[in-house]
């Protein structure tokens, strides 16, 4: 049931836009596959052009062995979730559920028990009569997602599921989905501009941008070692520091100096780090030789319950943030103080200004 | 053709039935009066001759002037009634603003020869009221001329801009005018400057639709003109008597309407666009309990303006049931002009009723269809299909009517006299409404739910007819009703195209008043606002109640 994914060099124009450049993916079986990008960068095209509702301009989608290039959307056997629910209003629950598998001709004899059974998986049973007025958005969503899994489709598209939900109820959607996804061992592409919910979600994710892809990873991959500036900044917080300014400014380390880059010029490089990698040294803590130490000035200390970030400003524009666990109130650092922020060399990422690409630290 | 269909499928050939009844009911007409303007009627000469005719001779031109004074003037009269209106039911409680509401819509659907027609019942040379006032000692004033014709098209007309404006003024976000407030602006001065520009593109369509409706408007000059000719009642008399030679001078004034209301749609719309407001609607703006002498004003202001433009309808039916003796009505009630109107010109109504259901299924069914292609496939030919369909609205049915005729009397069709070509002009008249609700029904459908039937597996046709089909009834009912009750009560052009067994109704009222038979002559117009106040009810129960009728 189960079935591999290979897009093969898809490229999809609109007037004026490249819509897809040229994407190769291939979605394994049985896989949770995220395509995340910022809106406009080609995620939803590519996921409409799976579902069929997009033809593309060249390339090839083998679903299995199978090319399904010519296929029209309602032969192509593929369930898809609606980021506004698209449950059918003069449908009961029941109805929704049921309407994939009439158009099958799925005797009469066995829709009622699938029904059922999907419904069950999605804990709606007892709302089979109910319309979807009478719902909340997670149910809706809930009726969408038995509709489509019931038809037991080779592969199962999402886009953006979980975008109209409210925060809390988010939270718990992409748990259910994901275990839902696992019980069914269905191979599942999704759609999202949320980084988090990549991350927590996917076995995998091709993160995206103006139509190109950009990495293909884990998640871990995508947030430890990006290949470049777009994913590295896309996908959780960074500081991005010029390395000519930060080298010039007073109190950076001569470790900096010894990790940059060889072969590019120091205009042409950019530092960065995660806010959370980073931390400020307490009075008296000496610069561990595996850190790289900038001296500041605390503008800013912003408590935010489970961590303090602070903005600390190191010289001229230059200005990083550091995002720290601070249970002790004694190791809360007040505003307008001197500080010396401490990043791991291991921690530190260096990208070439102009292109974007990730460099290779010395050392 | 046959590759082109399997190319483009189902959905292509619904374009291509577009293009093709566009060609055919539209362009062709058009296009046979366009031709036919620039031939001289007598020797058949090619020119601008009777163009140059119109604009030299001050018989024909007139009309022009005429024409632009009595629309200029019932628009203006519809704004001076409809604002107030508008602001008073939306921002006061007034008791009763449903009914009112309800009592204007049937105004608006009922056809303004009525109204003029009960106007001189009223205020005719033997109108009962100038008799009241006759036994007085004073004398007024008859309806008949261009006075008349604007207080008709004013009464008739303005619900319009009632309609449009409270509509406009239900949106306008209350904390806006709150910041004025907070801002330091007096009441007028926050209505002058923040309400009012806020509204304005409301009340200028609703003037637009006044003033496109006035101008080409047959029925009430011919009847209440005495003798004030307008473009469109030009144009029939031109044609009636161009009969034996070609409709030259007709033609020449037709294409003169049609330049005169296109470009009055072409103001608006870039007077509409220059001024276009969005903004969320997240506090509904608040209904005043008025206090004293504004409340007991307000209150009298408003009804007497729905009862001003009721007071037709209730003339026309206390009318019917009166008795007469031939021409002249006699003390007491009773249903002797139905008789003889039902049992004297069966025809009529039947006529009427076969037309207006033939027509309505015709409409109803290609208009859903059209209404789908054009709102979810939007390609360049679909676009362009879109405006072209749109035309008949600025087409005159008088102007449709010559057209009709020039077209469809001679070789391949010969259709002059048929039931075919009422039908055909019925249809084409009222396909925009049908087409615009489908379309405004689909705007609130999300095509995900058609994707979501595909994926599911449905096929495209069967998608749109389980998953569309099904939530663009409401808006369907709406747009049949008001092409329906709009092609029962049609008159400018069914009056060139009748023939004697082809009458209709409005047609029969025609020719009732014009020969001075008031009392079956209000029978048969009873029976016209019954079924067009049985429509309206129908609209209310199943139609979509989320849109507005105009």
């Amino acid at each position: 049931m189960a079935k591999r994914i290979l897009i093969d060099g898809v490229r999809k124009t609109f007037p004026g836009v490249v819509a897809l450049d040229n994407v190769d993916i291939e979605v394994k079986e049985g896989e949770f596959f995220t395509l995340l990008g910022p809106s406009g960068c080609g995620k939803t095209t590519l996921l409409r052009t799976i579902a069929g509702f997009y033809q593309q301009d060249a390339g090839h989608i083998h679903v299995g062995d199978a090319i399904i290039d010519k296929v029209p959307a309602h032969q192509r056997d593929i369930g898809m979730v609606f980021q506004n629910y698209a449950v059918f209003p003069h449908m009961t629950v029941a109805e929704n559920v049921a309407f994939g598998l009439k158009n099958r001709k799925v005797p009469n004899a066995e829709i009622g028990p699938r029904v059922a059974k999907a419904l069950a998986t999605v804990q709606l049973t007892g709302y089979e009569e109910r319309t979807p007025d009478k719902l909340s958005g997670g149910q809706q969503q809930r009726v969408g997602l038995a509709r489509a899994m019931v038809i037991e489709p080779r592969l199962l598209l999402l886009d953006e599921p979980l975008s109209n939900l409210d925060a809390k109820l988010r939270l718990q959607m992409r748990e259910d989905i994901l275990d839902i996804q696992r019980q069914l061992g269905i191979t599942a592409v999704y759609v999202t501009h949320d980084q988090e919910e990549a991350l927590v979600i996917s076995d995998r994710i091709a993160v995206m941008n103006f139509g190109k892809l950009q990495q293909i990873g884990t998640p871990w991959e995508i947030y430890r070692d990006p290949v470049n500036r777009f994913v590295a900044t896309f996908v959780g917080n960074m500081n991005v520091l010029s390395a000519a300014e930060t080298l010039a400014a007073a109190g950076a380390s001569e470790e900096l100096r010894r990790l940059m880059p060889a072969g590019v010029p120091e205009e042409q490089v950019t530092v960065a780090y995660r806010p959370e990698d980073a931390h400020i040294a307490l009075p008296g803590e000496a610069t561990p030789r595996e850190a790289v130490s900038f001296a500041g000035r605390i503008d800013k200390t912003l408590f935010l319950g489970s961590s303090v970030v602070y903005r600390v400003h190191l010289s001229g524009d230059v200005s990083t943030t550091v995002n720290e666990y601070v249970s002790e109130k004694a190791h809360l650092r007040p505003e307008q103080s001197n500080a010396v922020v401490l990043v791991p060399r291991d921690k530190l990422l260096f990208f070439h200004t102009e292109d974007g690409r990730r460099l290779r630290a010395e050392g | 053709m046959v590759n082109w269909l399997r190319r483009n499928g189902f959905w292509g050939g619904v374009t291509l039935m577009g293009y093709v009844i566009f060609a055919i009911l539209i362009f062709m007409p058009i296009y046979s009066i366009i031709r036919e303007s620039f031939f001289d009627a007598r020797s058949g000469d090619l020119g601008l001759g009777n163009y140059v005719t119109f604009f030299t001779t001050p018989y024909y031109f007139r009309t022009l002037f005429n024409s632009a004074f009595v629309s200029l003037g019932g628009t203006l009269g519809a704004v001076i009634l409809g604002v107030p209106l508008a602001f008073f039911t939306t921002r006061y409680r007034i008791r009763g603003s449903a009914v009112l509401s309800t009592l204007a819509t049937l105004a608006l659907l009922t056809p303004p020869f009525l109204g003029a027609y009960a106007w001189i019942v009223m205020l005719g040379r033997n109108g009962f009221v100038r008799h009241m006032f006759l036994n007085l000692g004073i004398e007024l004033p008859t309806i008949f001329g261009p006075l008349g014709i604007i207080i008709v098209f004013t009464l008739q007309f303005y619900p319009f801009v009632y309609l449009l404006t409270a509509s406009g003024l239900k949106t306008v976000d209350r904390s806006l005018e709150e910041a004025a407030e907070n801002l330091g602006a007096r009441p007028f001065r926050k209505f002058m400057k923040v309400t009012m520009p806020l509204v304005l593109p409301s009340i200028t369509s609703g003037a637009l639709l006044a003033f496109m409706l006035a101008l080409s408007n047959f029925g009430t000059p011919m009847i209440i003109g005495g003798g004030y000719r307008v473009l469109p009642t030009m144009a029939y008399a031109m044609y009636t008597s161009e009969v034996a030679t070609r409709p030259a001078m007709a033609s020449t004034i037709s294409i003169i309407m049609v330049i005169v209301a296109a470009l009055a749609i072409f103001l608006q719309r870039y007077a509409a666009n220059r001024r276009k407001f969005t903004s969320m609607l997240l506090n509904r703006p608040v209904v005043l309990r008025l206090k004293g002498m504004k409340n007991v004003l307000a209150h009298l202001v408003s009804y007497l303006i729905v009862a001003l433009s009721t007071l037709p309808m209730v003339v026309v039916v206390v009318f019917a049931f009166r008795n007469t003796s031939g021409p002249v009505f006699i003390p007491g009630f009773g249903l002797d002009s139905f008789r003889r109107v039902i049992l004297g010109v069966p025809q009529a109504i039947t006529n009427s009723m076969v037309y207006s259901f033939t027509a309505l299924i015709l409409i109803v069914g290609v208009g859903t269809l059209l209404g789908f292609v054009l709102s979810r496939r939007r390609t360049k030919a679909n676009l362009v299909l879109d405006a072209l369909l749109m035309s008949p609205y600025i087409i005159p049915g008088t102007v449709l009517g010559i057209g009709f005729i020039v077209t469809f009397n001679r070789p391949p069709f010969f259709l002059q006299g048929t039931a075919a070509i009422m039908i055909l002009a019925y249809f084409i008249r009222r396909l925009p409404y049908s087409v615009r609700s489908a379309i405004s029904i689909l705007q609130q459908i999300d095509p995900a739910l058609e994707e979501a039937g595909i994926s599911l597996g449905a096929p495209p046709a069967r998608a749109f007819v389980k998953v569309a089909l099904p939530l663009m009834i409401p808006g369907i009912i709406s747009g049949a009703v008001l092409s329906w009750v709009t092609a029962i009560n049609e008159l400018s052009t069914s009056i060139l195209l009748y023939v004697g067994g082809t009458i209709t109704m409005p047609i029969r009222i025609f020719l009732s008043v014009m020969d001075g038979h008031f009392g079956p002559g209000s029978a048969m117009a009873t029976i016209l606002l019954a079924a067009t106040g049985l429509a309206l009810l129908v609209l209310n129960v199943f139609g979509d109640s989320k849109r507005n009728i105009v």
